[in-house]
């Protein structure tokens, strides 16, 4: 079953298109991560969502109905730009949200303590709000989100402006709500949390999803590889870059660009060989931030981006018929995780990305 | 029965989150100040009944645009959406702000009334005479709240409030373009601008004559009616908001 189920949404304010034919499914379960530049049309989605904003056309059905008033109850939503009122203790002000949920009383305060155990903010039950720090402010936020045990949960930029500790600390906290199964929509602009916290993630760009992967394919080391040594003869180095084009040496740094197993184990062999001292074996350039900087800025961050598994929404308004990629210049085929494969929604191919991103995105124009 | 209770809930909130904010110090200090200038024992002026309810009466109502603007503001700010999130209603949201503008200066109107009654009590104005007076008084206050939550930017947009204020404008315009101007004016403009004005006049009536009320506080005849026709115009501009704002796209706080 889907949870979110959008299709062809447009929604505009005055003359000023936010979201252009949004086609968006993400099913029971799944903590899907929406990526984007500012202004892409995130925030909106939410809001219509919530039921606050009213598509102009398309459909919208969220938990399986398109009338979201039915369906509210089951929404948690955490804001961006922790928007609590500072004179209240933070107990006081998850009562004053609970009491319009089916829970009264003693059930309330018991619902009250059991989340902010799960947030970690049950011995600052009696702080005020406003003598709390930044990472707890957002602690407090995902407490309320979770106070009706939605069936589903929106987050906005959940750890927006917050220093590394309480980034960290935060993200193990969101990790750890998977287990509860919750459905979970996340907005965020940063690639690494996505990659971290969402099963699939989508890039939305000029209102529209422009590209979407399993975040499983997009994990583990990048596909390039940098090799660094104590160092590196030119002979060597001359032996090195004759193996393979994808082989480029520069001072005392090899980079494999791209990367395959074969060709490693080449180059490792050929340095072994003429007794060079290998410092470091790294990889390098993550498969995210290419797609990232494909779908939004419409540019290849690396060359074995071409093979990057990608699922375009067929409702993109391109030509369904896939072409063949370009072969970029130096590329070689080499091994990678086979295509996410997003059930119902056929991956047509990365060039519909690109001509997608040339003829509708209006960042590349 | 649910609405009413989720409407006092955030009312009651509402009214903590000002006062905690401090912000209900304005009009204690407004009410202090009224009392220290207009019915300090050694005033000029005797503090007659119809004195005392002409100067309340004009600082409720003057107090009511400030506590409408700071208390409608609360409103309009992103955290309203977690309560609509949580299941309160847009009803009980709007009309729970409506209450607590009502309620700060019911308070602010008590508080000059028992600082009155200690420093410099009105000779000849008894409990029955204070009720009488205060009755449309208080309802001229709630009259005006109505009116400043339907003008509220989360309620109306840009166009139609500056529409409204027009409308208002144009109700008032008798005392500004009076007889002399108007003879210059071409009679059909004339005549267009004095059934306009008699039009949209009309719902002034109960604020008018509310006021007048409260100061002779003389229920004879047809006056004892104006108190509910106070109430009534109250009701429908509370309702008109209300369902004006159940249609309204929500972007609160980001006009």
């Amino acid at each position: 079953m889907l949870t979110i189920e959008t299709d062809d949404l447009y929604k505009s304010f005055d003359t000023h298109p936010v979201l252009c034919g949004l086609t968006l499914h993400v099913p029971e379960g799944c903590v899907y991560g929406l990526v984007g530049p500012a202004g892409a049309g995130k925030t909106t989605l939410f809001h219509l969502l919530l039921g606050f904003l009213r598509k102009d056309r398309g459909s919208l059905r969220l938990l399986g109905t398109a009338d979201i008033g039915q369906v509210r109850s089951q929404i948690g939503y955490l804001p961006q730009g922790q928007p609590y009122p500072a004179r209240f203790t933070v107990r006081e002000y998850l009562q004053s949200l609970g009491q319009y949920g089916r829970l009264r009383g003693r059930a309330l305060d018991q619902r009250i303590a059991e989340q902010l155990r799960t947030v970690g903010l049950a011995e600052l039950a009696g702080q005020m709000i406003e003598a709390l720090t930044r990472p707890q402010l957002q602690r407090l936020g995902i407490a309320q989100a979770l106070l009706s045990h939605p069936a589903l949960l929106l987050l906005d930029e959940p750890v927006d402006g917050l220093e590394a500790p309480g980034e960290h600390g935060l993200l193990d906290l969101i990790a750890g709500l998977r287990e509860r199964g919750q459905t979970t929509l996340i907005v965020t602009q940063r690639l690494g949390e996505a990659e971290y916290l969402c099963d699939r993630v989508g890039m939305l760009v000029g209102g529209r999803l422009v590209a979407e992967a399993e975040t499983h394919s997009l994990r583990g080391p990048g596909r390039n590889a940098l090799i660094s040594v104590a160092q590196l003869p030119s002979e060597v180095a001359a032996q090195l870059q004759a193996i393979s084009p994808a082989v480029q040496c520069e001072g005392d740094e090899i980079a494999l660009q791209p990367n395959s197993p074969a060709l490693q184990a080449q180059v490792l062999q050929a340095l072994i060989a003429a007794e060079v001292t290998i410092i470091a074996l790294e990889p390098f350039g993550r498969p995210i931030e290419d797609l990232y900087m494909r779908a939004v800025h419409g540019i290849p961050q690396a060359k074995l981006i071409e093979h990057v598994p990608l699922q375009i929404p067929e409702t993109a308004g391109v030509s369904a018929e896939p072409e063949p990629a370009p072969e970029p210049d130096g590329a070689t085929d080499v091994d990678l995780p086979a295509p996410a494969v997003v059930p119902g929604r056929p991956g047509t191919g990365d060039t519909l990305l690109r001509e997608l991103l040339k003829s509708e995105d209006p960042h590349n124009q | 029965m649910k609405l009413l209770l989720q409407t006092l809930q955030f009312a009651t909130f509402t009214l903590a989150e000002y006062a905690r904010s401090g912000r209900i110090l304005i009009e204690a200090i407004a009410a202090v100040v009224c009392t220290i200038i207009f019915f300090r024992p050694e005033g000029s002026l005797p503090a007659s009944p119809e004195y005392f309810f002409s100067i309340a009466g004009a600082f409720s109502l003057a107090l009511c645009f400030y506590s409408s603007s700071a208390i409608l503001g609360l409103g309009d700010r992103p955290q309203g959406y977690l309560f609509l999130v949580h299941g309160l209603g847009r009803s009980s949201y709007l009309i729970g702000l409506f209450v607590a503008v009502t309620s700060v200066i019911a308070a602010a109107y008590g508080l000059l009334c028992l600082m009155v009654a200690i420093i410099n009590p009105i000779a000849g104005l008894d409990i029955r005479g204070w009720i009488l007076g205060s009755v449309p008084l208080l309802l001229n206050v709630a009259l005006l709240a109505a009116l400043l939550t339907l003008l509220a930017p989360m309620v109306l947009t840009a166009g139609w409030r500056l529409l409204s204020l027009a409308l208002v404008a144009l109700a008032f315009s008798g005392s500004l373009i009076s007889g002399p101007t108007m003879a210059l004016l071409p009679a059909s403009f004339a005549t267009l601008m004095s059934v306009l004005r008699t039009i949209f006049s009309a719902p002034l009536l109960p604020a008018f004559t509310g006021f007048a009320l409260s100061v002779s506080r003389d229920y004879r005849g047809i006056s004892a009616t104006v108190p509910l026709a106070q109430l009534l115009l109250t009701i429908a501009l509370v309702l008109l908001a209300v369902a004006i704002f159940r249609r309204r796209e929500l972007m609160l706080g980001n006009r």
